[in-house]
C-alpha cells in the first residue's frame, strides 16, 4: 500500500520539492515566510524565519525523535490504557495506538516496540496492525491532516477537482506532507459525508459542500491561525 | 411516518438525555424490565425487523439464537463502523438522537441476557464518539446504564471501541477481530457470532439503525411495526441519498417507498438526466430508468437484480462515464480488501488493473467475459460480503451500458473525454 512506509526510512526528513537548508541544521524542517510575514509555498520564499518561539519547538522535537525519546510523549497515556484493558490487554492495541499517533503524530518505531512488549506480543506483530489500518501512520505527518475522501458519492460532485486544488496550493502530492510540516495530504475512502459531498476533513474538522475556491480559503485560514500562533 | 427520526426531526430537539426523557426516552426499557425477555423477544420476532446493515438477516431470530446460547458472558455489540461509500445514516442517528442506540442496546442485552455491551464506532466519526461518550456517561448517572438499573435486578454497561479505518471492518467477523485487538480479517462461518462472537462468547451484533427500532416496537408492539411498509421487510429504512440530485439526505421513508418518488418527490429530482443508480451503494448492482418503479425493500430490489444493502442511493447522470465509474469502484476494492482470502485479494486487483487498462485505451473485449467469471467466482469462494460483491457494480455496468465498453475497447476513446486513453 502506498501510504505505507518502514520504519527509519520516511519520518522527518523527508519531503519533495526545493528548499534552502536553514540555520539550525534541523532535519528537514523548512518553516518559511517573506519578510512581511506572509507564508509563501516552499521554494518561492525570500527570507528564512529565524523566530525563537516555533524553530526551537521544531528543534526540540527533532532532537526527542533522534534521542528516541517520543514514546514519552504517550506512555502516560498508554499506561493509563493498559491498565483499563487489564483484563484483556491484546484489545488495547487499538487504543493505545490511537493516543500514541495523537501525541506523536505518528508511530514511532520505539512505541510499537514498547507495544509489544507490554501486550507480550512480537513487534512484527503489532507492526502488521499498525500497517493494516489507514488511520495509523508510520511516518511523520503534519501538524493538519488533510482526508479528502474519493469514493463514489463525492467523486460525482468534483473532488477530483478538490484534489487537484489541495495539490495546487500545498505543492504536494497525495500522502505526502508539506516542507513546513503543517499540512499531510491523504486521500481517503468514504467519510460518511456524502450529503455535503464533496467533503474533506482537517483533523476532526468537517468541511463539506466544497469548491476549488473554498479549499484554497479554508487553507489560508490555516495558515493564518499559525501566523497568529507564532 | 418516521420511527427513528421522529425525535431529531422536533423542533428544539438535543441529543441531550433531558431531551430524550422529555419526548419519552428510556420508556421502553422501563417497559422491558417489568416483562419477561421471552415476552420482549416474541414481540421484535413478531415484527418481522430484518437487519439494517445490508444483510438483512431477521432480527428476532438472531436474537433468539444469543438468548438460547447457554454459554456466559454473552454480548452486545453494535456495528457503528459505517464504511459503505454513499451511506450516512448511523452518523446521524449517533451525532442526533444517541441515548435511542444506548436505549436500545440495553434492551437487547435484557432480551439475550447480557451485562456488557460495546459500539464499534468508525474511527473518522470523530464527533459522534465525543457525544456517545457523553451519552453513556449522563445515561449511567440517572440509572439508565450500569448496576442494577433503575433498580431493578438488571445490570448493562456499554463501551465504545474506536476503528482505525478499514471498510472490511463493517463486516460483522471482521469487526470482532478488530474488537479485539487484531487485523480486521473476517473469519469463516459458521461459527457465527450468535454462538462465537466477541472473545468466542454468544454475541448479538447488530447495524446502528436496525437497533434504532427497538423502543418503539416494544413500546407499540410487534403487530404494529409489521403493518408499516412492505409486507415482507416491514418498517421503516433510512435512505441515503446521494450524487448528482438536487436534495442529497437522508430520508426515512415505510419500506416499500417506489425508487422513483423517492428520487422525484423527497431527493428534488436528478441533477441533469439520469443515466444509472446504485440502489446500495458500491456493493450492489445497477438500475437504470427503465427500473424506476422498483420499490425500494430487501426482497423487491433483490429481485430487480440489485441490493438495498445499507440504503445508499447513489445517482449517476449523463455526464459521467460508466467505465470510468466502474474504475473507481475496483479500485475502491481493491484498497479496501483485506487480503485475507486468495479470491478477493487477487480478484479486485486484476479487476482495477482491466479496468485501468480499458479507460486507458488498451483493453481486451475477452476482459468483459473474464469480469463476468471473475464476479461468479469471488462470489463463490471469497470468505466475506466484500469479495462476494465487489464487482457487482462492475458486471452490472457491463450488462446495462456494453456499448460504452465496447467503444472505449475498440475505438480506444471515451466520448465524454472522461477517460484518458
Amino acid at each position: 500500500m502506498e501510504r505505507k512506509g518502514g520504519q527509519g526510512d520516511g519520518g522527518v526528513g523527508e519531503t519533495t520539492g526545493e528548499s534552502p537548508a536553514l540555520p539550525g541544521g534541523y532535519p528537514g524542517g523548512s518553516r518559511v515566510y517573506s519578510a512581511g510575514g506572509n507564508y509563501l509555498p516552499a521554494g518561492k520564499h525570500e527570507y528564512s524565519c529565524s523566530g525563537y518561539l516555533r524553530c526551537d519547538n521544531f528543534l526540540r522535537y527533532a532532537q526527542l525523535e533522534e534521542e528516541g525519546m517520543s514514546l514519552e510523549k504517550c506512555k502516560a497515556e498508554i499506561e493509563e490504557i493498559l491498565q483499563e484493558y487489564s483484563n484483556n490487554r491484546a484489545e488495547a492495541l487499538l487504543p493505545c495506538l490511537h493516543v500514541a499517533q495523537e501525541k506523536c503524530r505518528y508511530l514511532p518505531e520505539d512505541v510499537i516496540s514498547f507495544l509489544a512488549e507490554k501486550l507480550e506480543q512480537p513487534k512484527a506483530n503489532v507492526y502488521s496492525v499498525a500497517s493494516f489500518y489507514s488511520m495509523y501512520n508510520l511516518q511523520e505527518q503534519g501538524k493538519y491532516i488533510i482526508r479528502v475522501c474519493v469514493s463514489l458519492p463525492c467523486y460525482l460532485n468534483g473532488s477530483q477537482e478538490i484534489l487537484n486544488s489541495l495539490r495546487e496550493e500545498l505543492n504536494i502530492h497525495e500522502g505526502e506532507t508539506t516542507q513546513d510540516k503543517l499540512f499531510t495530504l491523504q486521500p481517503v475512502s468514504c467519510l460518511g459525508l456524502c450529503d455535503v459531498s464533496p467533503a474533506m476533513m482537517i483533523n476532526e474538522k468537517v468541511y463539506g459542500n466544497l469548491t476549488p475556491q473554498k479549499v484554497t480559503e479554508i487553507i489560508s485560514q490555516y495558515r493564518e491561525g499559525e501566523k497568529e500562533w507564532r | 411516518m418516521e420511527i427513528i427520526l421522529r425525535n431529531i426531526h422536533k423542533q428544539g430537539y438535543s441529543p441531550d438525555i433531558s431531551s430524550y426523557i422529555t419526548e419519552g426516552g428510556y420508556k421502553a426499557l422501563e417497559q422491558s424490565l417489568e416483562v419477561k425477555p421471552g415476552h420482549l423477544l416474541s414481540e421484535i420476532k413478531l415484527s418481522k425487523l430484518v437487519g439494517r446493515g445490508g444483510a438483512a438477516f431477521p432480527t428476532g431470530l438472531k436474537w433468539e439464537l444469543a438468548h438460547n446460547a447457554e454459554e456466559y458472558p454473552k454480548y452486545v455489540v453494535c456495528n457503528a463502523d459505517e464504511g459503505e461509500p454513499g451511506t450516512f445514516k448511523d452518523r446521524i442517528i449517533m451525532e442526533r438522537d444517541p441515548h435511542l442506540l444506548l436505549e436500545a442496546m440495553a434492551i437487547c442485552g435484557r432480551i439475550i441476557g447480557s451485562t456488557q455491551g460495546i459500539i464499534y464506532i468508525r474511527g473518522e466519526y470523530f464527533d459522534a464518539y465525543e457525544i456517545l461518550k457523553k451519552a453513556i456517561l449522563d445515561a449511567e448517572k440517572r440509572k439508565f446504564l450500569g448496576r442494577n438499573i433503575l433498580g431493578s435486578d438488571f445490570s448493562f454497561n456499554i463501551r465504545l471501541y474506536r476503528g482505525a479505518g478499514a471498510y472490511v471492518c463493517g463486516e460483522e467477523t471482521a469487526l470482532l477481530d478488530s474488537l479485539e485487538g487484531k487485523k480486521g480479517q473476517s473469519r469463516v462461518k459458521p461459527p457465527f457470532p450468535t454462538f462465537t462472537g466477541y472473545e468466542d462468547k454468544p454475541t448479538a451484533l447488530n447495524n446502528v439503525e436496525t437497533l434504532s427500532n427497538i423502543p418503539e416496537i416494544v413500546l407499540k408492539g410487534g403487530e404494529w411495526f409489521s403493518k408499516i411498509g412492505s409486507p415482507l421487510s416491514p418498517g421503516t429504512k433510512l435512505y441515503c441519498l446521494s450524487g448528482n440530485i438536487h436534495k442529497p439526505g437522508v430520508y426515512e421513508l415505510p419500506t416499500g417507498t417506489p425508487l422513483s418518488e423517492l428520487l422525484g418527490k423527497y431527493g428534488g429530482g436528478v441533477e441533469g438526466k439520469l443515466k444509472a443508480v446504485l440502489p446500495g451503494g458500491v456493493s450492489s448492482s445497477f438500475l437504470t430508468d427503465r427500473e424506476l418503479s422498483v420499490n425500494m425493500d430487501y426482497p423487491s430490489v433483490a429481485k430487480a437484480g440489485s441490493a438495498l444493502g445499507s440504503g445508499a442511493v447513489i445517482v449517476i447522470n449523463d455526464t459521467h462515464c460508466m467505465v470510468d465509474i466502474a474504475k473507481r469502484c475496483t479500485e475502491f476494492f481493491a484498497h479496501e480488501s483485506c487480503g485475507m482470502c486468495t479470491p478477493c485479494r487477487e480478484g479486485t486487483k486484476r479487476a482495477k488493473e482491466m479496468l485501468t487498462g480499458i479507460t486507458q485505451g488498451s483493453g481486451e473485449l475477452s476482459s468483459l467475459e473474464l469480469l463476468r467469471d471473475m464476479r461468479k467466482v469471488m462470489y463463490d469462494t471469497s470468505r466475506c460480503g466484500l469479495g462476494q460483491s465487489a464487482l457487482n457494480a462492475v458486471v452490472s455496468a457491463i450488462e446495462k451500458f456494453r456499448d460504452e465498453f465496447e467503444e472505449h475497447i475498440a475505438a480506444k476513446k471515451c466520448n465524454l473525454g472522461i477517460c484518458s486513453g
